[in-house]
């Protein structure tokens, strides 16, 4: 059908006319409309929030390898006057890491990162519906996570990152700088949600109906709702959380009448179902990694789809297992967590489905698929261990104990952030154009995967044994763990270092690939690497995301191409290569 | 090369993407708004609280009264306006929209007033340990924000107006900001309910 | 094992120091601690384990079966030249339902038996024996019905207690990991819990909501005693019979170890264990020597002089009204003889009010009246 020139032109290796080259300047990128360099922006910044945020959680880890804070190791850091002095650099060390990890990476890691980049392209469209919105979402983030910045600077903060009152009323620390920083990131949030789901309603290629979408597409759609609808919550408590501090007026300080409860009410109306804007992307993540990398088609495809939605929406309705021992009311709690339970089964049904996809595949066992088993290891630990919280008497126990820290960590990091490193090795050579070196990064993900057990498995026996959460100091009994986990967190750290350097590393000296080197079936894959400006040079054919048998090797550009689209003198190769 | 095949994006898409923006533009800041009024609600009825309190009665600033009538102009006049270039009647859609935008400066003057008058009753009973105006000032100062932005958004409509970019077919800024002005009334009125029945 | 580990580390002196403090003491330190918790010392600690071993099984069950699939799938079908997938169905909604339905048959017993085994906790019987337990930076107090107050918690065995919670300043949690039991003491409100000891001994208790700078050093002890006669003992504020610095020590647990350690290391406040005769330097750079007048106005006066470092607006607020000048007495007692042990001991009740149960906490007037107190700057 096309010529051998047409076809490297379109699916090839591009390395003059892209996205990346097609034009030059700082005010190119920090002006641009394009998705994809707004994308890149994104990831820059978020990666930059994950390692300020990872250096704090350093920090506070290598304080905690001692329990009595007399001991300091970081003396020059926590200061050597008093405990006292020591508690509070503490105190500021796991808000300012908690609060930058939630708010300024890991609510736009996947979705603002990564979506922007794959969303538009998966769709066939050439930009997102809102250009403009789009960056203006990123600066967005950009001053919200100044905010949090300049709180750091005046004065730190020491709320946790849960700002719960009457704490963050009284405290002296720049909770006005934080709490304003979170109100401007969650309108970056809310704008990213509205222009995906945008997009989504109306950009799709002409033909792709709804159940034609990558489940990706599907996970977006769902995390874009909560977005929308959950992000303004959170807006009007943080304003009255600082009218409350400037005013007094009377909402959440008990002194004039407030009700600390009620703030946590709305605190985690947001907070909750912000979880589920953390993990339903990187599903979808999850998604693709499996089925491209197993060469199967997804196993459920519908049920998995729903999931997402029925996450989203249930999510809404749980947000009270936060609150079980703050005073609710009994009947409260009992329905709380009754709910709960409900949003274990559509999670559970991705995991069995994932599993039933890889049966009878073609498994690659390369990074991207390396971080997609580790995932589900991972990720399943945590879910289960959710269960140990959803239910009320063990909760009672195991509320802010350092159970919940490793319940959530294992989800956070080892679901969230595992699926956020597999999904850049998935999508690095389509929007580098290069491949990395595969063998360090399954190393990196090795280091990564066992330096996070390390870390946080033994925070689950420390938590059952009564070791509560946010403490300075601790009881000797416990101080064996915090060792083990903290040697953990720089083995973590050095995998997490050690992927960013392949990653990089492969930008600038990875060997070139061709538009499709795994043998995608979704739109994206389905021209040049790096994509040229407008995404797509013709226009993208449209058939089943997870379709694999449309898609053959094409031994002149060494990549995988349509089949309409194979150079016709050769036989059709249907099976992969291995890497 | 076969670049043209994207032009499907047509003005038809356009519209719809412009009607769907603003609907969930309004979807999420309902959330807000019931949020505030829940806030409101549960701390005046002490819903969550087992300790009763008495809290002070409130008394509305006469000036919201005033405000309340001339955020409800607004809204008719928007939808005059709106009335009228459907028509395509330039000259009353014109007027109707530079009468609109005053009234809604107007009603931020005179609510400013109002709002003052909420700030100074708070510091006043700052040192009971109840509190009355401090959180009705906040949320009704909370709307008078999300009023200026209306403001500002029927100036600009308005100056298109004035520059002759609406015609009888193509106008969906004026619907969207006449929308989203009776959604200020709502939000207002729900407001204004609430305050007098938590009185 | 762990005790190697420690060693290794260079911890065991500490560990053996710390733990050796507390054998010491009347009761005795439970070791009968299983894998995944400290002792079951409540009647409702054996049904919450029990409950989370199931879970802990099931889960461990299910996540075992699906690593276990997992890694079959991928040594079976692991991508090898030449072999593609092979073509199998991708969907099957039998399958889809039966793997939703089993596990929330599952679930349905998690809330069932986890809202039964909370209940019990939430329903005190009637004629529970009631105790206050109020928190407030940086420490518990406890007061009894018959008025006593401690800064360690003193239960009875199988005695069904309601604790009665309720904060002075922030949130904070009452949390007694071998009851299995916590409670958010929230200002503003009363929160309670209902609890039965049935092992004697000395248990930890942990703040378990964050409640600044000192949160991970607000914990204390609760002790559960065989009968109420030592209970009563151990609680009981009787003056007379006690030395005045063990009646200091007393107030000083109840009132100020929050802030003030006798250990040298400072907290929130300047470690007091050596204070007694030396010279403290203040914020203005001034120095005092510090005697009983000093003293005494750091506690009724705490911003007259504040100490350098400390400053500039001192975080101890007054006690002026919830101590008496006795008590003010004692507490100075006291910090004499941690400099010196044996010189609290003469004053042994000395003050005419003697016979009066002094509850510290509480304003009382009659022993103000008789010394004029000194005004600020007058001493020192
Ligand atoms: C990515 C974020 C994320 C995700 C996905 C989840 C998922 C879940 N979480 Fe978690 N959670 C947090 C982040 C997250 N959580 C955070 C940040 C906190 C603490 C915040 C703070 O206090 O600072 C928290 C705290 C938290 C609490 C409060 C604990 C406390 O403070 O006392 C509870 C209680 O119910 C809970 C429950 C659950 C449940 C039931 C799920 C479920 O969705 C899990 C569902 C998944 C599975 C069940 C596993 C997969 C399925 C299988 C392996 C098949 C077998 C399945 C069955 C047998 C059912 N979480
Ligand atoms: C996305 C969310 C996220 C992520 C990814 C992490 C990642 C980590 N967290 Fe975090 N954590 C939270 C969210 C997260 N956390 C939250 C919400 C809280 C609660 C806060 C609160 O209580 O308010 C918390 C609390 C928390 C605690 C409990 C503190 C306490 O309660 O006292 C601990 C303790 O171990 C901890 C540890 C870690 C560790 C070791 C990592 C590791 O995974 C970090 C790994 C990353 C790195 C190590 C960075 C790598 C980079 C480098 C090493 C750079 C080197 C380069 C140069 C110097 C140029 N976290
Ligand atoms: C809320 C915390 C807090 C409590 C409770 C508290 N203090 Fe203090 N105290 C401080 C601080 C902070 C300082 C240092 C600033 C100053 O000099 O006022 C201080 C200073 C002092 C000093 C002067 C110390 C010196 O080195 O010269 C004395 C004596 C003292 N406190 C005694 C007490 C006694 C006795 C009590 C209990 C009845 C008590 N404090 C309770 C916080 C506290
Ligand atoms: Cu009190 Cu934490
Ligand atoms: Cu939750």
């Amino acid at each position: 059908m096309a010529t051998a020139e047409v076809r490297h032109e379109l699916f090839g290796h591009a390395e003059q006319k892209n996205y990346l080259t097609h034009s030059k300047g700082a005010l190119s990128w920090l002006l641009t409309l394009d998705h994809k360099r707004i994308g890149i922006m994104y990831l820059i910044g978020v990666s930059a929030a994950l390692i300020v945020a990872g250096i704090f959680a350093l920090m506070l880890r290598t304080h905690l390898f001692y329990g009595d804070s007399s001991f300091l190791a970081l003396k020059w850091l926590f200061g050597e006057a008093s405990q006292y002095n020591s508690n509070k650099v503490y105190n500021q060390m796991f808000t300012l890491h908690g609060a930058i990890m939630v708010f300024s990476f890991i609510i736009p890691s996947v979705p603002a990162a990564l979506g922007n980049m794959v969303l538009p392209m998966m769709l066939g469209a050439k930009d997102v519906a809102f250009p403009r919105m789009n960056l203006a979402s990123f600066y967005l983030w950009v001053f919200g996570t100044g905010f949090l910045i300049v709180a750091l600077m005046r004065g730190g903060l020491d709320t946790g990152w849960t700002f719960y009152t009457p704490y963050s009323i009284e405290t002296d620390t720049g909770v006005v700088y934080a709490t304003f920083g979170a109100f401007i990131l969650g309108f970056s949030s809310i704008f990213t949600g509205i222009n995906f789901l945008v997009t989504v309603n109306t950009m799709r290629a002409p033909g792709m109906g709804w159940f034609k979408m990558p489940l990706f597409l599907w996970a977006l759609y769902s995390t874009a709702i909560i977005q929308v609808l959950a992000t303004p919550v959170l807006g009007i408590t943080l304003l009255l959380l600082i009218a409350e501090r400037m005013l007094g007026i009377g909402i959440f300080d008990p002194r004039y009448g407030g009700d600390p409860v009620l703030f946590q009410h709305f605190f985690w109306f947001y907070s909750h179902p912000a979880v589920y804007i953390m993990i339903l992307p990187a599903m979808g993540v999850i998604s693709e990694l499996i089925s491209v990398h197993a060469q199967k088609r997804l196993f459920g495809y519908s049920f998995i789809a729903f999931s997402s939605v029925a996450i989203a929406l249930l999510g809404f309705l749980v947000w009270g297992h936060h609150m079980f021992t703050s005073g609710q009311s009994v009947v409260v709690t009992l329905i709380f967590s009754a709910i709960t339970f409900s949003v274990a089964i559509p999670s559970a049904v991705k995991v069995f489905n994932w599993l039933a996809t890889l049966y009878k595949g073609s498994i690659a066992l390369n990074t991207p698929m390396c971080y997609a088993l580790s995932f589900i290891f991972l990720f399943g630990i945590g879910g289960l261990t959710g269960l140990f919280l959803a239910t009320l008497s063990t909760d009672i126990h195991l509320h802010d104990t350092y159970f919940v820290v490793a319940h959530f960590h294992f989800v956070m990091v080892g679901g969230t952030l595992t699926a956020f490193l597999g999904g850049m090795f998935h999508w690095w050579p389509k929007f580098f154009g290069r491949m990395y070196n595969d063998f360090l990064g399954r190393v990196g993900c090795f280091l990564v995967f066992a330096g996070f057990n390390l870390t946080f498995f033994p925070q689950f026996v420390m938590g059952a044994r009564g070791m509560p959460r946010r403490y300075a100091s601790y009881d000797p009994e416990f101080q064996v763990f915090h060792q083990w986990s903290t040697v953990g967190a720089f083995v973590l750290g050095i995998g997490i270092v050690l992927s960013f350097v392949v990653l990089l590393h492969a930008v600038w000296f990875g060997r070139k690939v061709a538009g499709n080197p795994w043998g995608a079936a979704s739109l994206e894959w389905q021209s040049s690497s790096p994509p040229s400006f407008h995404n797509f040079d013709h226009k993208p054919i449209l058939h089943d995301p997870y379709d694999f048998d449309s898609i053959v090797y094409d031994k002149g550009l060494d990549t995988y191409v349509l089949r309409e689209f194979m150079d016709p003198n050769q036989v059709p190769e249907r099976v992969p290569v291995t890497h | 090369m076969i670049r043209q095949s994207f032009s499907l994006i047509t003005a038809r898409r356009d519209l719809y993407q412009a009607q769907l923006l603003f609907y969930l533009f309004i979807a999420s800041l309902t959330m807000f708004f019931l949020a505030t009024l829940a806030t409101y609600v549960i701390i005046r009825t002490q819903a969550f609280q087992p300790i009763t309190r008495d809290y002070t009665a409130l008394r509305i600033p006469a000036s919201f009264w005033l405000s309340t009538g001339l955020l409800l102009v607004v809204g008719y006049l928007l939808e005059r306006a709106a009335w009228h270039v459907r028509r395509e009647m330039q000259p009353g859609f014109r007027s109707a929209l530079r009468l609109a935008f005053w009234a809604g400066l107007l009603f931020t003057v005179v609510q400013a007033v109002g709002l003052c008058g909420l700030l100074v009753q708070h510091f006043a009973e700052i040192d009971g340990s109840t509190k009355a105006y401090g959180m009705s000032f906040t949320i009704s100062f909370v709307h008078a924000l999300h009023v200026l932005g209306g403001v500002v958004f029927l100036g600009w409509v308005w100056y298109q107006a004035e520059r002759g970019r609406y015609d009888h077919e193509r106008h969906w800024a004026v619907n969207h900001c006449a929308g989203y002005w009776h959604f200020l009334d709502i939000v207002w009125v729900a407001m204004l309910v609430t305050f007098l029945l938590t009185r | 094992m762990f005790p190697q580990i420690l060693n290794f580390l260079g911890q065991a002196d500490y560990v053996n120091k710390y733990v050796n403090q507390f054998s010491a003491e009347d009761g005795f330190r439970s070791k009968e601690t299983s894998y995944w918790f400290p002792e079951q010392a409540s009647s409702m600690a054996k049904n919450v384990d029990f409950l989370y071993m199931a879970i802990f099984w099931v889960s461990t069950v299910f996540f075992l079966v699906i690593v276990g699939v997992m890694c079959y799938f991928v040594i079976k079908y692991r991508r090898r030249p030449g072999i593609g997938p092979q073509p199998s169905s991708s969907h099957n909604t039998t399958i889809e339902i039966l793997w939703s339905v089993l596990p929330s048959i599952i679930l349905v017993w998690f809330f069932y038996q986890g809202a039964w085994d909370y209940l019990d906790s939430k329903f005190a019987p009637e004629g529970a024996e009631e105790i206050v337990v109020t928190g407030k930076k940086w420490d518990w107090t406890f007061t009894y019905p018959d008025g006593d107050q401690s800064s360690e918690l003193h239960l009875v065995l199988d005695r069904p207690t309601k604790l009665i919670l309720r904060s002075e300043d922030v949130l904070h949690s009452f949390f007694v990991p071998a009851f299995r039991q916590k409670m958010d003491v929230v200002p503003g409100r009363y929160t309670y819990y209902y609890v039965k000891p049935i092992k004697d001994g000395i248990f930890r208790v942990f703040c378990t909501e964050y409640c600044g700078d000192n949160h991970s050093g607000m914990k204390t002890w609760c002790h559960v005693h065989k009968s109420d006669a030592v209970r009563k003992e151990k609680t009981q504020w009787i003056i007379k019979d006690h030395k005045a610095w063990e009646n200091g020590e007393r107030l000083f647990k109840l009132n100020c170890a929050g802030c003030h350690n006798v250990n040298g290391v400072a907290a929130t406040g300047p470690a007091l264990n050596t204070i007694w005769g030396m010279e403290e330097t203040l914020i203005d750079g001034t120095k005092v020597k510090v005697d009983e007048n000093y003293i005494s106005e750091s506690i009724k006066y705490p911003n007259a002089k504040v100490v350098s470092g400390y400053g500039p607006v001192s975080k101890m607020q007054t006690f002026e009204g919830k101590l008496s000048n006795q008590d003010i007495d004692f507490v100075i007692a006291y910090l004499k003889h941690l400099k010196q042990p044996g010189s609290g001991d003469e004053l042994k009740a000395a003050a005419p009010s003697a016979e009066t149960p002094a509850a510290p906490a509480e304003p009382k007037q009659e022993p103000a009246a008789e010394q004029p107190a000194p005004s600020p700057g007058a001493g020192g």
